[in-house]
């Protein structure tokens, strides 16, 4: 049986829209720099993608301090998008994403639809970068993210906008869970052109220092993510899946609370196409790799040929 | 000094993730513990070439158990000394239990092994001129990077070097070991503090705020008081670490008398290596090329990569 295993490798590759990835795992936005600052840690082409820092037009100094503190099983963020700007990324950080071994897709974020336009006009044109993804979900900031995330016809209106001004590009719309139904905002982005789904942003949180009786962030409320909120969005992906994605046969990229082989074949199996680690990833830069090896192991000893056949399989 | 960010691709990592495995854990003092760990093969020779002022991120978990409970986020620790050599390198780390994850550190016991990422930071900067004096100066917690930064100034042949260190009590700095074995029947005594600083023959001024040992007063009044009565220091290289309203008065202090101040800065942290943004203190500087983000006023830098080191002029102590 072991002769058997090793005579063809399971195929780990999986397509996002028409950008196809060597493996499912990728890195999600904001958690893993721009790349380089985990090459010490990890090696970077082993991963299947990878997403950057969201970037505005212009640069933002990002929330006061503190702007994270751990909780049971997570922690809250709330960095307030810091960022260079576009101009300063186009300068300093393209050069070093142009040398990335693995496809790199760009976050993007915005107060205003023209702005989330601008942005994605100006990297729509730089052939190394493989797609955008829209960042309509971050609930650290005050206007932009969460407000447009969680309005289906702002929603429709800003992918629509972009798609117009980047008819090729391919576009990832990353949705927030701070929602009554996420399925709603799902098929909004979907009919406004969307070649994919991220999903989930952080969940809305607060952590209060109960001698002081403020909050522990400078900006109040932050941003839940780590193993706690797993369960949530492996929920979150499967019901996407079954009442929007697959009909419109878009893919998915789950996340939420992945910090193992097993976390990620939870959300292939409940229909991701692909996942993202982000707080795990932080922690542990090395997990990254054990997560694609973890998921080769599991294909082999469940005699799938590929990753592809594992995608949507709940029994 | 650059962050490293640029130069990360090289072919040797200055820094990395390794296992190191416990060799000697003990109090040190009444508030804190010494914790002594072994680095062999690559870990012992990246670790051979680590900075004062650097640090490394240690795992309070196993990590090898993904549902193992304990903290999620690894904990910043100072390095404290690094000895040793042949890539078996020794790294001392001496902090307090505050919460589950130095719990967690504290019962480990020899020969146990734990998950640290390092070194991690830019350390301080030592002047080529081994002439100039030094003064050393660590209020609690931050002691440690201290004791590495008197090591590496005798390494470099400063000879000029005096360290200040600051604490609320006697108990911090002295304690009674052992009542009842000593010969001599007087009680045994350690001084761990002196002890650390006595390696690299580092003469040391106690302050404790209850004035129970040493100089009555915080380290700053400590540092004063040293400057007046002393000649020969007015032109001494200042570093400090420890909590930030005592290194904002040493840098006031600095700014009064017109010294250069290293100042070893500390803030909540998540990755400890740049990517997640959440180390930040707010800085001043106009000319924006190595930072991440933009402000003719006001910048925020990262302590875990362009610092924790900064010059206290640059530092807007808010």
């Amino acid at each position: 049986m072991n002769d058997q295993n090793k005579k063809s490798e399971p195929d780990l590759s999986v397509m996002l829209g028409t950008v196809r990835l060597a493996n499912p795992v990728m890195t999600a936005s904001g958690t893993c720099g721009y790349a380089w600052e985990l090459n010490d840690f990890v090696d970077i082409s082993q991963l299947g993608g990878f997403i950057t820092k969201s970037i505005t037009e212009q640069p933002r100094l990002g929330n006061p301090p503190q702007r994270t503190v751990e909780t049971a099983g997570g922690m809250l963020n709330a960095i307030g998008l810091a960022n260079v700007g576009l101009e300063r990324f186009c300068e300093e950080k393209v050069p070093l994403l142009e040398k990335m071994p693995i496809p790199v897709f760009v976050n993007v974020a915005g107060k205003t639809i023209d702005e989330y336009v601008t942005v994605s006009r100006r990297l729509s044109q730089l052939s190394r970068i493989s797609g955008l993804e829209l960042n309509i979900s971050c609930p650290n900031v005050e206007q932009g993210g969460l407000t447009f995330g969680t309005d289906p016809r702002m929603v429709h209106e800003l992918v629509s906008a972009v798609r117009e001004h980047c008819p090729t590009t391919l576009l990832i719309v990353k949705l927030t869970p701070n929602v009554t139904n996420i399925t709603v905002i799902a098929r909004a982005a979907v009919e406004a052109g969307a070649d994919v789904l991220s999903l989930i942003n952080t969940f809305l949180g607060m952590a209060i220092d109960t001698n002081s009786r403020k909050p522990i962030l400078g900006n109040r409320t932050g941003g839940l993510s780590g193993p706690a909120i797993k369960p949530m969005a492996v929920h979150l992906v499967h019901r996407v899946y079954q009442e929007v994605a697959r009909d419109a046969a878009v893919p998915i990229i789950g996340m939420g609370g992945i910090s193992c082989a097993e976390d990620a074949l939870e959300f292939i199996i409940a229909g991701a196409s692909a996942v993202a680690v982000g707080t795990a990833a932080m922690v542990n830069p090395g997990c990254l790799a054990q997560i694609v090896q973890g998921i080769k192991q599991y294909l082999i000893r469940h005699n799938f040929q590929s990753v592809r056949e594992l995608v949507a399989t709940l029994a | 000094m650059a962050t490293n960010s640029k130069n990360s691709t090289a072919n040797a990592p200055q820094r990395g993730e390794f296992t190191a495995t416990v060799v000697a854990q003990r109090p040190f003092g009444s508030e804190y513990r010494y914790l002594l760990l072994e680095l062999v093969g690559r870990g012992g020779g990246v670790f051979a070439g680590a900075k004062a002022g650097q640090f490394v991120q240690l795992a309070c978990r196993s990590l090898e158990e993904v549902r193992s409970s304990g903290p999620l986020l690894r904990r910043p620790l100072s390095i404290a000394g690094i000895s040793g050599k042949d890539q078996a390198i020794r790294l001392e780390i001496i902090y307090q239990v505050r919460g589950p994850g130095t719990k967690w550190l504290a019962q480990r016991s020899v020969g146990d092994m734990v998950n640290l990422l390092g070194p991690l930071g830019n350390g301080f900067t030592i002047p080529k001129d081994s002439q100039k004096p030094a003064i050393l100066i660590g209020g609690g917690v931050g002691l440690p990077p201290m004791f590495f930064l008197a090591d590496k100034l005798a390494q470099s042949q400063f000879r000029k070097v005096t360290a200040i260190a600051g604490g609320r009590t006697k108990s911090h700095f002295e304690e009674i070991v052992d009542s009842v074995i000593s010969p001599s029947k007087q009680p045994l005594r350690s001084q761990p503090v002196l002890e650390q600083f006595k390696r690299s023959n580092t003469g040391c001024i106690i302050a404790t705020d209850d004035g129970s040992l040493g100089f009555h007063g915080t380290v700053v009044g400590a540092l004063d008081n040293f400057l007046d009565s002393q000649s020969g220091w007015d032109q001494a290289q200042l570093y400090a670490c420890g909590p930030k309203g005592m290194l904002k008065a040493i840098a006031q202090l600095a700014q009064r008398r017109n010294m250069d101040c290293q100042v070893c800065m500390e803030a909540y942290m998540a990755c400890g290596i740049g990517i997640c943004q959440s180390c930040v203190v707010a800085v001043r500087d106009r000319r924006s090329a190595s930072s991440e983000s933009v402000d003719d006023k006001k910048q925020y830098k990262l302590v875990c990569t362009n610092g924790p080191v900064f010059d206290a002029k640059t530092i807007i102590w808010e």
